[in-house]
């Protein structure tokens, strides 16, 4: 490896640039995997993870390098980057948890948490005055639950700012504390990990997080709810059965079962009790035939 | 140190990380299917979405197990792969396996409750235990969440039971260090079942991950090229992620009174249990109690699983604290000669 660093970076680029296109030219040619991942949903998604991974990793690693030479590499400057990666890393897993209704997560995704009230949108003009007043009524109750929304993600985010920021704190006197500043980029990572996890353990344990997070998922949930609150009523519009009224008709077969099963026991005991007494019962009743058996023979009866 | 030693490690690094990759989509490549759960048993009990799975061994040598799993996850888990096999490590012990799986629910199981799961569906799969392997009662080795239905069940039905063996089960759900307690506590179970009807799976793999998501995501995802270096270290992975991966929902009912009246209130330990018209109460336990658990498990914290030995009225209690934590005390490879080994000479020495 030569010497100097942007000769070094180029080299770098340009093997990434080569395995890149040695992946597409397989993936367009022979799809050496395509085939077999079909049926394989783990295998596959474990390749597109390794695949995209890689590849973040990489132009993070460029990144990376790029900003430490603008800089002394003994400052802390560059651990920016991570600050900015790893926020946007727990808010892509954060997306991922919530998993919130796709009409909602587009509009989310383009409104970010600036609210705007859904009437001055573009999209809305000139049909907000001939819609239905059932339509109205559910624009309405979308932008209530989709602001409320993104009241609790900001709220949330900015605790997560926090967080990184105690992050940020932590590696840099980690970083401090050592003789030689890392030499691997992974050695930067695992610093980033392993001091997240030892402040995140303690944040969760807040209070102000813990109904922070509570708010969130609740946000969430409504906008759920909202979606399928849309659905049922189209539904019923189509005479078709909406899942509200699906839930109501389980809950009473729900009953019915369980008041089944009760009678079932009963009628278990019973037969039981009927067993027991019917085995009692029978024992006297062979006393009896003796008894009878020795009065035909003349003997007295047993009293 | 200078910028131009550190910029060169870097793109060395990076070389070689590529250089991984490339390596690891070329054994996954050549990987075919991932097999799970592959010792032979027959299905000698079925209700709803339950059955109840029985593995013989070669020889019988030891008293019957039955293991009821937990609502939570797939009870593969104790089957994982031949060599790292709760159940074929029993089976070798000469201990034939009922192995209580309770299925994937559908939406139409959203009102299941917690009675239903303990004093139907565990009591009819003890019945047929018992039954089956001609025995008077059974011996109950519980796992996680279904070790604390096991707890309720002994309690409940105490004729049925021989000896009680929770393994890794949460007991005292107010325990100091319990995370998992205190952001199941953040959700509110009645809005997400009004919202899903049952609990989402992939929300449950969430909430794990949750716990430690750098560590159980960015990290994970860092180490795919290790993980994946060649075709068994590959297939070891990949089973493990299949199972973390492949949460079943929870009925929506169930799901709200395990929250409300385990993670919320802890009545195993404040009392006030009450599943249909009978209260549980854990001092009717008299049974010999075996209660093993994993010193760094995240999920159960030892003290946690431990507050169980003051709670039941059994003279016969012992506790095994077990190196690992929550799925690594029985899917390690350390663990497969160590747990069952005790699981069996215990059962023998009960039985003897």
């Amino acid at each position: 490896m030569a010497e100097d660093p942007l000769v070094q970076m180029q080299q770098l680029l340009q093997a990434q640039q080569r395995l890149w296109e040695h992946f597409r030219q397989q993936g367009t040619e022979q799809q050496p995997w395509a085939n077999l991942f079909a049926n394989q949903d783990e295998i596959e998604k474990t390749a597109q993870t390794l695949s995209s991974q890689a590849k973040a990793y990489g132009e993070f690693a460029k990144a990376f390098v790029e900003k430490a030479q603008a800089e002394d590499i003994n400052s802390s400057d560059h651990l920016q980057q991570f600050f900015e990666q790893f926020q946007q890393y727990r808010e892509q897993l954060l997306r991922q948890e919530l998993a919130i209704p796709e009409g909602f997560d587009v509009l989310f995704s383009s409104l970010g948490s600036q609210h705007q009230g859904f009437a001055a949108m573009p999209f809305m003009q000139g049909q907000w005055q001939h819609q239905l007043n059932r339509i109205k009524d559910r624009v309405i109750n979308a932008e209530q639950v989709l602001t409320a929304f993104q009241q609790a993600y900001l709220e949330f985010q900015a605790l997560e700012q926090q967080l990184n920021q105690q992050v940020y704190r932590k590696v840099e006197q980690t970083l401090g504390e050592r003789e030689n500043p890392p030499e691997q980029l992974r050695e930067y990572v695992d610093a980033w990990i392993n001091g997240y996890e030892e402040c995140y353990q303690t944040h969760i344990q807040t209070e102000a997080y813990q109904q922070s997070y509570q708010a969130l998922i609740s946000a969430a949930a409504q906008l759920h709810q909202q979606t399928q609150h849309n659905w049922d009523e189209e539904y019923r519009l189509f005479g078709l059965v909406p899942a509200g009224d699906y839930d109501q008709l389980l809950e009473r077969h729900h009953r019915l079962q369980k008041q089944v099963r009760q009678q079932q026991q009963q009628l278990d005991k019973l037969a039981e009790q009927l067993q027991t007494l019917q085995k009692t019962a029978s024992k006297p009743i062979r006393k009896r035939r003796t008894t009878t058996k020795a009065n035909k023979d003349g003997a007295a009866p047993n009293l | 140190m200078s910028g131009s030693r550190n910029f060169s490690s870097i793109a060395t690094e990076i070389l070689a990380q590529q250089q991984a990759v490339l390596n690891s989509l070329k054994v996954l490549a050549e990987l075919e299917s991932i097999e799970v759960g592959t010792t032979p048993f027959s299905v000698i009990y079925q209700e709803g979405t339950l059955s109840l799975n029985y593995y013989a061994p070669e020889t019988i040598s030891a008293p019957p197990v039955m293991i009821v799993y937990a609502l939570v996850n797939r009870p593969y888990i104790l089957d994982l792969q031949p060599d790292r096999s709760l159940i074929a490590s029993l089976l070798s012990r000469g201990t034939p396996v009922y192995l209580l799986d309770w299925g994937t629910p559908s939406r139409a199981d959203r009102y299941t409750d917690l009675e239903d799961y303990i004093c139907y569906f565990l009591d009819k799969a003890v019945d047929a235990v018992i039954s089956h392997s001609q025995q008077h009662k059974v011996n109950l080795l519980g796992v996680c969440q279904g070790g604390t239905f096991s707890l309720c069940y002994t309690a409940l039905f105490p004729d049925k039971v021989q000896t009680l063996l929770p393994l890794v089960t949460p007991v005292d759900f107010h325990s100091a260090d319990n995370c998992l307690a205190q952001l199941a506590r953040c959700m509110n179970a009645k809005e997400l079942t009004d919202t899903y009807g049952n609990l989402p799976g992939y929300i449950l793999t969430h909430a794990f991950k949750t716990l430690m998501p750098m560590r159980l995501g960015l990290q994970k995802q860092l180490d795919l090229p290790k993980l994946l270096a060649n075709r068994e270290k590959a297939l070891n992975f990949l089973r493990m992620e299949r199972w973390i991966n492949d949460s079943p929902d929870l009925c929506g009912q169930a799901f709200i009174e395990f929250m409300q009246w385990f993670f919320e209130e802890n009545r195993l330990i404040e009392g006030g249990l009450q599943l249909g018209n009978r209260t549980v109460d854990l001092t009717a336990i008299t049974q010999p109690v075996l209660n093993i658990y994993a010193q760094g498990d995240h999920l159960v914290p030892p003290a946690s699983a431990s507050a169980l030995k003051d709670i039941t009225s059994s003279l016969d209690y012992q506790e095994a604290p077990l190196p690992g934590g929550h799925i690594g005390v029985f899917v390690g490879r350390q663990a497969q000669q160590h747990l069952p080994d005790l699981i069996v000479d215990w059962l023998k020495e009960k039985h003897s």
